[in-house]
């Protein structure tokens, strides 16, 4: 078995509609390896939210979905539901932005952690309590018993995402794909729970897929990253390389506008432009409009990928490095 | 970072039942009230043997359209039949009735609600062009056509309210159901692994049955003077059954003169659906979990 629990490759999504079809992933390609955090970054609009559905099968039939996507060997793409419902919960798991609207209402949050074990494995009601209790205590949730029997409105934000991820964890799943799971949080308890997603990965073996447009959030956790731009990832590599020496403009520039304590409002920077319109073909270079060391190449040609030192790939043509080939790439690391 | 979050819960200060129930009735007394008044009602159908001073079928001629009085509570109607026995037992019939048709309505539409609003497109428009169907008679005409269809009787008038009735119920749970469809705890689900049937029952029905419930409350009583009206052109329950509404339809050409005829069983079917429709609101009340109370 590879080493690989998430594989995607030329990934390619599209929604089509009457009057035009927008084509939200183009070529995206990225892969987690067992045991590490892989950032994905981007502004809103840039595909991580779909790429992460994606990846669970769980876009809706007006998508269409193109490529691939191995999810601990197994492929995702074309798999009928009851396909998928056996990689769900038991190989990968999700948790989700916000943790008020993830767990209904209705029910007692432990019942409904039981309910997702009882899913997806075969055991009796007391063993699955005990695991549901000790994934409690894992996640750092004081008194188990008493957080068993509450119901999601009479708890905190932060310990309603301590919840999810005790249910994503007790299916005991080799991948977790986090989207935005901190957003929502006020800062110290983003800290906390960042600090419990590092220590869950050490202790349990486990790799996540956080997605975040917070580089803060991914210089403290992450391993490496992948930058995401107008549907593919345009940047990857590990957080020190990347966050210490972007090789592309976007990744730049991302990083200007993370506000730093002291700056007055007057030095808050931006990229100027918004994101292209994803219906139309896109010439050349995606963030060729906003780019700042942009030539006239960048708006006839798709930049290549460029090696631009190991493990940091870059798709720019001003980067330098020696172009990376597919078969490199589908042969060794990305 | 534990101790930042822990729970202010202490098993020993637990509040005892006397107080949990005052507490109850204090935050809930739409249901305390419509509840008890309903509860009463059940309990008279339910020991009508025991309660009633008389036989509620037994004619007696020499007693006829009494005045009520200590012997006959609620006086007696033209074949000297004593009204309060015939009322308490007439409770048995309406619970019946209203809890079948309901019972029965609820069966077909709230699947079909649940699968139209859960898998949409084809499948909705399917499920609600055939519900559509049954909404475009007028309210009484298809349990009229129905039951002259199935023969009269008060069980063939019951499954023709009730066939003519699951529309409504359809169309209310698809409708909560394609605003629940769209929450993130579905799709949480989803990404859990959970069936589709599993995630319908288990967490779309759960939140989008309240309004079903509440509907269901409104529509008992409605359920009952729609079973009166059937008996009342002669095609719902017959004499030997004894039914709040066939009283009043037999006491039309007395009540004039003999008010009591038609006043007790009339207000038997009043008290009856303001219990439950209190009721109603009272359940729809709690079983919102954004009204419910912390305990």
């Amino acid at each position: 078995m590879s080493d690989k629990v998430l594989e995607i490759r030329n990934l390619n999504v599209t929604f089509p509609s009457l009057e035009r079809n927008v084509h939200a992933i183009r070529n995206c390609t990225l892969h987690v390896n067992r045991g590490e955090i892989l950032g994905l970054v981007g502004e809103s609009g840039s595909g991580k939210s779909v790429t992460s559905m994606a990846a669970l099968g769980l876009l809706g039939s007006s998508a269409r979905v193109k490529g691939n996507i191995r999810v601990v060997g197994r492929e995702i793409i074309d798999r009928s539901e009851a396909e998928l419902q056996e990689i769900r919960g038991r190989k990968v798991a999700m948790i989700f932005q916000n943790p008020f609207t993830a767990l209904n209402p209705f029910f007692q949050v432990g019942r409904q952690v039981l309910d997702a074990l009882l899913n997806s494995h075969f055991m009796s009601k007391e063993e699955a309590r005990k695991r549901v209790f000790q994934a409690f205590k894992d996640v750092h949730l004081p008194d188990p018993e008493i957080a068993f029997n509450r119901y999601p409105h009479q708890m905190s934000g932060g310990q309603l995402q301590r919840v999810m991820i005790a249910m994503a964890l007790v299916c005991e799943p080799e991948l977790l794909i986090a989207d935005e799971p901190t957003t929502a949080l006020d800062v110290t308890v983003q800290a906390q729970i960042i600090l419990l997603l590092r220590e869950l990965v050490a202790k349990k073996n486990l790799s996540i897929l956080f997605i975040t447009h917070d580089l803060g959030v991914v210089a403290a956790l992450c391993d490496r990253v992948a930058v995401m731009y107008a549907g593919m990832v345009v940047e990857s590599g590990p957080v020190v390389d990347v966050l210490a020496t972007p090789s592309h403009p976007y990744t730049s520039a991302l990083m200007k506008t993370v506000p730093a304590l002291g700056q007055t409002k007057d030095d808050l920077s931006y990229i100027p432009g918004q994101v292209p319109d994803m219906s139309v073909p896109i010439i050349g270079c995606a963030f060729a409009e906003r780019c700042t060391k942009v030539s006239e190449v960048c708006h006839k040609q798709a930049p290549p990928r460029r090696a631009v030192r190991t493990d940091q790939f870059s798709f720019c043509h001003n980067a330098s490095g020696p172009v990376a080939l597919d078969e490199i790439v589908a042969g060794g690391r990305l | 970072m534990s101790s930042l979050d822990g729970f202010q819960a202490n098993p020993a200060l637990q509040p005892s039942w006397t107080r949990r129930i005052s507490h109850f009735a204090s935050t809930n007394t739409l249901l305390f009230v419509g509840g008890g008044i309903f509860l009463l009602i059940i309990l008279a159908a339910l020991f009508a043997p025991w309660i009633v001073p008389f036989e509620p079928n037994k004619i007696d001629f020499s007693h006829k359209l009494l005045a009520p009085s200590l012997e006959h509570l609620m006086g007696t109607d033209a074949l000297g039949r004593d009204i309060f026995s015939r009322v308490v037992y007439g409770a048995q019939t309406s619970l019946i009735i209203g809890i079948t048709v309901l019972a029965i309505s609820m069966a077909i539409g709230v699947p079909i609600g649940l699968a139209a609003g859960y898998f949409g497109g084809k499948v909705d428009m399917l499920l609600m062009r055939i519900s559509d169907i049954f909404l475009a008679f007028p309210p009484l005409l298809l349990p009229i056509a129905i039951t002259a269809a199935l023969g009269a009787g008060l069980f063939n008038a019951m499954l023709a309210l009730a066939i003519s009735w699951f529309p409504w119920y359809a169309r209310i749970v698809r409708g909560s159901v394609m605003a629940i469809r769209k929450e993130l705890y579905i799709d949480a689900a989803r990404a859990m692994g959970v069936g589709s049937l599993r995630i319908m029952f288990r967490h779309a029905l759960p939140n989008s049955w309240t309004p079903a419930i509440v509907q269901g409350s409104m529509d008992f009583g409605y359920t009952i003077l729609a079973a009166a009206s059937l008996s009342f052109i002669g095609i719902g329950a017959k004499p030997p059954t004894i039914e709040w509404g066939l009283m009043v339809a037999l006491s039309r050409s007395k009540f004039l003169d003999y008010w009591w005829t038609a006043a007790f069983p009339g207000l038997a079917i009043f008290v009856t659906v303001l219990a439950v429709n209190l009721l109603g609101d009272g359940i729809r009340d709690m079983l919102d979990p954004k009204y419910r109370s912390a305990r």
